[in-house]
């Protein structure tokens, strides 16, 4: 079910009245146990199956690692936690990934593995329920969590709807205490929630799913199209990427808060980064937060020298580029990202960054601009591997960059990006003057609060009426 | 009172902000179209556009109410123009002007005549036979072109005239005539006024047009997504192997035998088998034939239609190859004639003398 369709907001219809009756934290956690069910089936019911799996053994593996005093034994039971969301994972998103370029490299020597490949489908958000479970049982083992006692809650900690598919990639020490009280929200989390999804739905139908209207033509057939089209093709993908996913995240959010539930942010204005190491703790914050802690501190982080450091953000970066794809694309994109945060970490030396901006005179906000806009051309660049769908066509791309052709629709291609790029830098702009998500919540007048929404929503609705919903990118993954 | 006023000027701020995006960006569609007294309704002039149906088109009206590249409504002396008249196919609004069957036919034609070539788009979508010949009397005919490519599909061959502005076909005395509709002022200036709101604001245009989508079938697909399953809507179902078969009426060979005078040149764009006529038709089809794809297939939109862009570069090769070769019989034509006039004035002047 996505949440750029109609079917969604009724399913949401059914069930927040219904939630609010239940009467006590058991019933209410069951019920949207159940409704997360059918949320996820609702693509495929043959699905919820591998949840289901994924939540049993981390459930029972969870308890056996907390009552376990032996190290050899919880090494044990972590690793078959380990082997089983990881080979989820390997089975469904990497088998045939991996398959192919043994095959490709086999057939110079003449053997043709192609028969190996399997003809199967990558599960909705797997990505993102097994690394949730994985956290689980790490932090288990790692002892900074305690397991929890009841199913039902670990269950719904795991499929949890409004984050089921596309994260923020909840840890359990946020989610699971929660869950563990009735929840009943608050007016602020009522009125908090119904902002976010109407934001998160206008920005992810209204900027999102429209710039990849422009991309998906652009990007699908770039044979057609001349230099100046197909570079405004990338950095409209920059922004469908961002709205699409930050969109994403508000709804999903918004949804848990009208069920009492508070998601980590996920995006913090990345856009607005004055450098790399900022621009990650900006973008999916849940997933880099998630590398840095379980992948980056495992490998020794910066705890064993400045080549090794170097060395580890390289590796955490490639692998999670991998995360996001079974492709060698997105192992470039990661790299690049690797090597990016690497050489910016050895410039900084041991100095920290200042994550936030303020206005100190005009020489201040042309520092902050240009250092802005250079983190944006890095980033655009690595977009280039995220969108294409093979290194032929990312060579393409970049060789119709170099040998530049004008193009007659030059000037309505800067306009129409251009347009995008203004209509996101507001918003992004609001939210980071104010530090929050719901800017909207600061005018005083609420009647002008109201109006504002009535137009987002409106425009939203129409459009979605009129269209066929795109979803999200990060469904892929 | 203060949060009533706040709440419509939240509204207002808010609808200025959100139009303004929805335009610059062509997220949504302004109306194209603009009431003509003469022609009954023509392309907005100077006016843009951005399409996704079935493909991707960025283009724009150009000040003479055409589609895209502008030619003046004077001819150079030596160019030679072709006017394309026709319904969407023609109109073709799924592809760049650049990749467009017609400005591939100019490009090709000018480098094989060594002379200037202007291809004008007339298309309009929903036009047939009788459209086509209104259409060309009440405005195709002021740019002079020298020749007039009519592309027809299997439900082209009426006179059901498409939209309600436009003039009509009448058959008197076995001779043509074009009747235009009569409104009052009254109602021309309801139709101007809307025609204005409409082109200037996108978000009335597609209030509008969702309007017209308020049908049962539509509106519980969309709310109910695969659990009430959309039946899809395809414009030409090319894999069927049945030939409609047309019976051209009297009134339908009277009006092509009058646009066959104008040096028009009929071109069908599906199998149809066509009975009662003396006329010619090159059948654009044929040229797919044992070809490995689907001249109609989307692969992005995954939908299937108009001809896709890799059609559009084959036919406009197909078209230049037809219409180079006519070009040079009427050019050896004229020749002949000028021989001929030479001739008999010489045998005049011998005969006087």
């Amino acid at each position: 079910m996505l949440f750029n369709s109609f079917i969604f907001l009724i399913f949401l219809g059914v069930v927040l009245p219904i939630f609010y009756l239940l009467p006590n934290k058991r019933s209410k956690n069951l019920f949207l146990l159940l409704s997360s069910y059918f949320f996820y089936g609702y693509w495929d019911w043959k699905f919820c199956s591998l949840l289901a799996i994924s939540t049993i053994v981390d459930y029972y593996l969870g308890k056996k690692l907390f009552n376990e005093q032996r190290e050899k034994q919880r090494k044990i039971y972590l690793t078959m936690s380990m082997i089983v969301n990881l080979g989820l994972l390997g089975v469904f998103k990497y088998f045939n990934f991996f398959v192919d370029s043994f095959s490709n490299l086999t057939s110079n020597f003449g053997y043709d593995l192609d028969f190996l490949h399997l003809n199967i489908i990558l599960p909705v958000g797997i990505s993102f329920y097994t690394f949730q479970t994985m956290s689980y049982t790490i932090d288990i083992y790692k002892k900074q969590l305690e397991p929890t006692n009841s199913f039902i809650d670990f269950a719904l900690f795991v499929s949890f709807f409004p984050q089921l598919v596309a994260g923020p990639i909840e840890r359990a020490s946020n989610l699971l205490p929660q869950l563990h009280h009735k929840l009943a929200p608050n007016k602020e989390q009522i009125q908090k929630g119904i902002v976010l999804i109407i934001t998160g739905l206008f920005k992810k139908v209204m900027v999102g799913d429209t710039t990849g209207r422009y991309v998906d033509q652009l990007f699908g057939n770039p044979e057609l199209y001349k230099s100046p089209e197909l570079l405004a093709g990338l950095v409209l993908f920059s922004i469908q990427i961002y709205a699409d996913f930050s969109g994403y995240s508000n709804i999903a959010r918004g949804t848990a808060k009208l069920l009492g539930v508070e998601l980590m942010k996920n995006f913090e204005q990345p856009y607005l980064s004055t450098n790399i190491t900022e621009f990650w703790r900006r973008w999916h914050i849940s997933l880099s937060s998630w590398l840095k802690d379980y992948l980056y501190i495992s490998l020794g982080g910066n705890r064993k020298g400045k080549v090794r450091t170097y060395i580890n953000l390289f590796t955490t970066m490639l692998l999670g580029g991998l995360w996001h794809g079974a492709a060698w694309t997105f192992v470039i994109w990661g790299g690049l990202h690797g090597i990016y945060l690497a050489i910016h970490k050895a410039i900084l030396g041991n100095r920290k960054i200042n994550i936030s901006y303020r206005y100190t005179g005009i020489i201040s906000l042309l520092n902050f601009s240009v250092k802005c806009i250079f983190t944006n051309i890095l980033v655009l660049f690595t977009w280039l591997f995220f969108r294409v769908k093979s290194l032929a066509e990312a060579k393409y791309f970049l060789s119709k960059m170099i040998h530049w052709e004008s193009s007659e629709l030059t000037g309505i291609f800067i306009r129409i990006t251009l347009t995008f790029v203004l209509v996101n830098f507001l918003i992004d702009f609001f939210e980071y003057k104010t530090n929050k998500h719901t800017p909207i919540l600061l005018i005083p007048n609420y009647g002008f609060q109201y109006g504002i929404l009535l137009v987002l929503l409106g425009t939203t609705l129409l459009y979605m009426f009129q269209s066929t919903p795109l979803p999200f990118v990060y469904f892929q993954f | 009172m203060k949060n009533i006023l706040g709440f419509i000027l939240g509204i207002i701020v808010c609808l200025i902000i959100v139009e303004a995006f929805v335009s610059n960006s062509f997220v949504m569609e302004k109306f194209i179209y603009v009431f003509d007294q003469e022609v009954g309704r023509i392309f907005r002039p100077n006016s843009e556009y951005v399409k996704f149906c079935e493909g991707f088109g960025i283009g724009s009206v150009n000040k003479y109410s055409f589609l895209n590249k502008e030619y003046p409504i004077e001819k150079p002396e030596n160019s030679i123009r072709i006017a394309l008249l026709g319904d969407s196919f023609v109109e073709s609004f799924q592809v760049f002007d650049r990749h467009y069957f017609g400005r591939v036919m100019e490009n090709i034609l000018r480098e094989k005549l060594k002379q200037p070539v202007e291809v004008l788009n007339f298309g309009r979508s929903g036009f047939d036979l009788g459209d086509c010949y209104v259409h060309y009397n009440t405005f195709v005919k002021k740019f002079n072109p020298d020749y007039i490519i009519y592309i027809f599909g299997d439900d082209d061959f009426s006179t059901r005239n498409s939209e309600p502005f436009l003039p009509i076909v009448k058959i008197e005395d076995d001779s043509l005539s074009i009747e235009k509709p009569q409104f009052s002022s009254k109602y021309i200036k309801k139709v101007k006024i809307k025609e204005l709101i409409f082109s200037n604001c996108a978000l009335i245009n597609n209030s509008q047009k969702s309007k017209k989508l308020l049908k049962k079938d539509y509106i519980f697909s969309q709310l109910f997504d695969k659990l009430y399953p959309k039946t899809t809507e395809t414009v030409e179902n090319t894999e069927t192997n049945i030939t409609p078969k047309i019976n051209i009426t009297p009134k339908l060979e009277l009006i092509l035998s009058n646009l066959a005078q104008n040096n028009g040149y009929f071109f069908l764009r599906s199998n149809i088998e066509l009975s009662n006529s003396k006329f010619t038709f090159h059948n654009i089809n044929q040229i797919f034939e044992n070809k490995d794809y689907n001249p109609h297939e989307w692969k992005i939109t995954k939908t299937s239609g108009h001809w896709n862009n890799r059609a559009h570069k084959e036919i406009g090769g197909y078209l230049a190859k037809e219409m180079e070769s006519i070009i040079q019989k009427r050019k050896i034509e004229a020749i002949h004639q000028e021989e001929l006039s030479q001739e008999l004035a010489r045998i005049k002047t011998n005969f006087t003398n």
